[in-house]
């Protein structure tokens, strides 16, 4: 399978971050997109945008280059918003540039504006999985030729108080967004290589282990290679109803070192369908980690990355 | 979508499934869009009373598939009308059940579920509402397989009036890649307040009836419906002796980058996608009978839109037919793609193309052969179908005729 390079990572969180991960404040999020993009983007543009920019680097040609972007919630609250208008003013003077915030691919159609993405762009809502599943719809028009270079992203936003009660993770809610530049892979580059991507329907408890096999298969490596293993999901429940412990055991018992493992919503809160992304993210930036494995997942299904950081050369 | 050109085990159409204003069975949608009938009236889903427009284009024959409880809930709205037309598909492909484990489902969809919500999101609405915002657009996916059974891959992609093109992208990536045996890909989109009182916030809507690329067209006319199309591969199709509507072959993609809610002056992106998509079939403008145009009806998207059908074509955009079935239909959002590439595959079965209705003038700035307000038979094999949305994303599909040999339908 073609190696695909992972040229560029973003991960950025509205709160205070972590040493991998850009903790912003609104103030500092309205400035930093002020200067790529006119007029005063909603949350969700912001975060995607951010997010992409971090992973593009310095501002060059980008024409050329898709974006797949996912998110659950980035339209819920400007519903609400384009809602009040109308009530407001009466829906014959509702207002036009509330509109397009309602459509949940508006953020990245803001995002390509901003930075000239013309390739394909697509917006994913497969649930609090659809940061990962664009990693993996990018993945895929790269490896068979559709697309050179893409970035995929991930970006979230807090819905409203009962969906957060009612996700129960007892942890904070963040506005997040990761991002990832993907790009065909270069003959004898260091990486780090998006080697693996694996999608199941099924529990982290039920699957977990089939998928974390899937991607070691694909990565060309042994569970007790791995550097490190991050998990995106909600912890810390009595009953861990989606089986992180169980993933923790599975570890414990097949390898005879033990594997640092992330919990991400611990570190930076629950970022929802920014999670996969931005834990791509993390492994990238950790020092001395050169194969890791990101398992994302909700009650929609699993999603599992490898990240293999090659000798250079060889 | 992976490149196709030269696939061995090229991805085929085997059933069809719609709910559309003019239809809610595949016999009914085809007899009435060959026959020129509109499916608008005055707005039921909600009160319009206070709306600068009050037509729209309903799926008004309560003959749901679904469950009986989805048919008056709105929060059930659009599941309802995907489970509908999904059970019809697979039908019509005879699908047998122990086929379900194996088959998955790629939802195209602009508002999904949330277009239906009421106005007030401070937890005093339904537990099916709670539901539709707690899942997000991927509720529909869920009920539906929840209903179904099935137990292959689920996408939901969210790429507005366009979402539709994408699913049926995406179905085809799954099979190639062997996560299934089988996908069901669908658009789907309920009448929303939300998204009516978007375009009239935009200026986008006519008052009485869609004139898709006539001079004195005044803009769209909303809609609402599914379409579902199962997908396989044509080795599981020839096992099965299923017969086959249409190969997939490709589709290509492109961003405008240019406003978010209109289409480029130039229809740059549009141009893109086209060739895009005709260069992954290994196609040559030269090689496609007809047209199935995005056909919004509104100024700016028909007359990029011709652009774009020049840019590409040349000297021939003048004489390939080209027809939007918007018209007719109305503009169904996420459903609207869905729906025009089952119409393609029946075009491709019967040999005859729906027209462009309500149709009176021609616009200079679109000269195109439009199919003026009738159906046209004509020798067809190979087709371009297009899909344009917010956020400036284009899409071009790519539809050819079984294979000479192989069972038609």
């Amino acid at each position: 399978m073609m190696p695909v390079l992972i040229t560029g990572v973003g991960a950025v969180v509205n709160g205070a971050g972590s040493s991998h991960v850009r903790g912003m404040n609104d103030e500092q999020i309205r400035a930093a997109c002020k200067e790529r993009a006119r007029g005063n983007l909603a949350r969700a543009a912001q975060m995607v945008l951010l997010a992409a920019a971090e992973a593009l680097g310095a501002p060059e040609e980008h024409s050329g280059t898709g974006l797949a972007a996912g998110t659950c919630y980035a339209n819920v609250g400007a519903i609400s918003t384009f809602a009040e208008n109308c009530l407001q003013q009466g829906p014959q003077y509702a207002s036009p540039l509330l509109f397009p915030d309602t459509v949940m691919n508006a953020p990245a159609g803001y995002a390509a504006i901003a930075l000239g993405l013309k390739g394909p762009t697509a917006t994913i809502s497969t649930g609090l999985i659809s940061g990962s599943l664009a990693v993996g719809y990018a993945l895929q028009l790269i490896r068979s030729g559709l697309a050179e270079r893409m970035v995929a992203c991930g970006m979230d936003v807090t819905p409203p108080d009962f969906v957060v009660a009612r996700r129960g993770t007892g942890l904070p809610v963040v506005d997040a967004g990761g991002g990832l530049l993907l790009e065909a892979g270069t003959p004898g580059a260091a990486g780090p290589y998006l080697c693996g991507f694996a999608h199941r329907p099924g529990s982290l408890q039920a699957v977990g282990s089939s998928v974390l096999g899937e991607l070691l298969e694909q990565m060309g490596c042994a569970l007790s290679d791995l550097d490190l293993i991050v998990l995106t999901g909600r912890t810390g429940l009595p009953d861990d109803p989606l089986g992180q412990a169980a993933v923790a055991r599975l570890v414990a018992a097949r390898t005879n070192r033990s594997i640092p493992v992330l919990l991400l919503a611990e570190q930076v809160g629950d970022t929802l369908a920014a999670a996969g992304p931005v834990g791509v993210a993390v492994a990238c930036r950790t020092p001395g980690v050169r194969t890791a494995v990101i398992l994302d997942f909700d009650e929609a299904g699993i999603c599992g990355m490898g990240v293999v950081v090659k000798e250079a050369n060889r | 979508m992976a490149a196709a050109q030269h696939s061995a085990d090229p991805v085929v159409v085997t059933g069809l499934g719609v709910a559309s204003a003019i239809g809610v069975t595949v016999p009914d949608f085809w007899r009435n869009l060959l026959a020129g009938r509109a499916g608008c009236g005055p707005v039921q889903a909600f009160d319009a009373s206070d709306h600068p427009c009050n037509v729209a284009c309903e799926v008004r024959e309560e003959l749901f598939l679904a469950p009986p409880g989805w048919r008056t809930d709105s929060a059930y709205r659009a599941s309802a009308l995907l489970t509908h037309a999904a059970i019809q598909a697979m039908k019509d492909a005879d699908l047998p059940t122990a086929a379900m484990a194996r088959t998955g489902l790629c939802v195209g969809s602009t508002m999904g579920e949330s277009g239906t919500l009421p106005t007030s999101l401070d937890g005093q609405i339904s537990p099916a509402h709670q539901e539709a915002i707690a899942f997000g657009q991927h509720v529909i996916a869920l009920r539906i397989k929840q209903h179904c059974g099935l137990g292959g891959p689920l996408w939901t992609l969210s790429n507005a009036c366009a979402a539709g093109n994408y699913a049926i992208a995406q179905a085809v990536t799954c099979l190639r890649a062997g996560e299934a045996d089988v996908m069901l890909a669908g658009g789907v989109d309920a009448l929303s307040w939300v998204a009516y009182a978007g375009f009239e916030s935009l200026r986008a809507m006519a008052t009485e009836r869609c004139q898709p690329f006539s001079l004195n067209r005044q803009g769209l006319v909303l809609g609402e419906g599914a379409g579902a199309l199962v997908l396989e591969r044509l080795s599981s199709a020839r096992r099965r002796g299923a017969p086959v509507y249409a190969e997939v072959v490709a589709c290509g993609f492109s961003c405008d980058a240019h406003h978010i809610a209109q289409p480029h002056h130039s229809g740059r992106g549009a141009t893109s996608a086209m060739l895009d998509a005709l260069r992954q079939a290994g196609l040559t403008p030269d090689d496609v009978d007809y047209i199935s145009a995005h056909g919004t009806g509104t100024r700016q998207n028909d007359r990029s839109e011709a652009l774009a059908i020049h840019a590409v074509f040349g000297a021939r955009a003048a004489t390939v037919p080209v027809s939007s079935i918007k018209a007719q239909l109305g503009h169904s959002l996420g459903a609207a793609s869905a729906l025009e590439a089952i119409a393609c595959c029946l075009a491709l079965r019967d040999q005859v193309v729906p027209g462009t209705h309500h149709f009176e003038a021609p616009d200079p700035e679109c000269q195109l052969d439009m199919v003026p307000n009738a159906a046209r038979p004509m020798p067809l094999r190979r087709i371009l179908s297009n899909a344009y949305a917010f956020g400036g994303n284009n899409t071009s599909l790519v539809l050819v005729a079984p294979a000479e040999g192989e069972p038609g339908v």
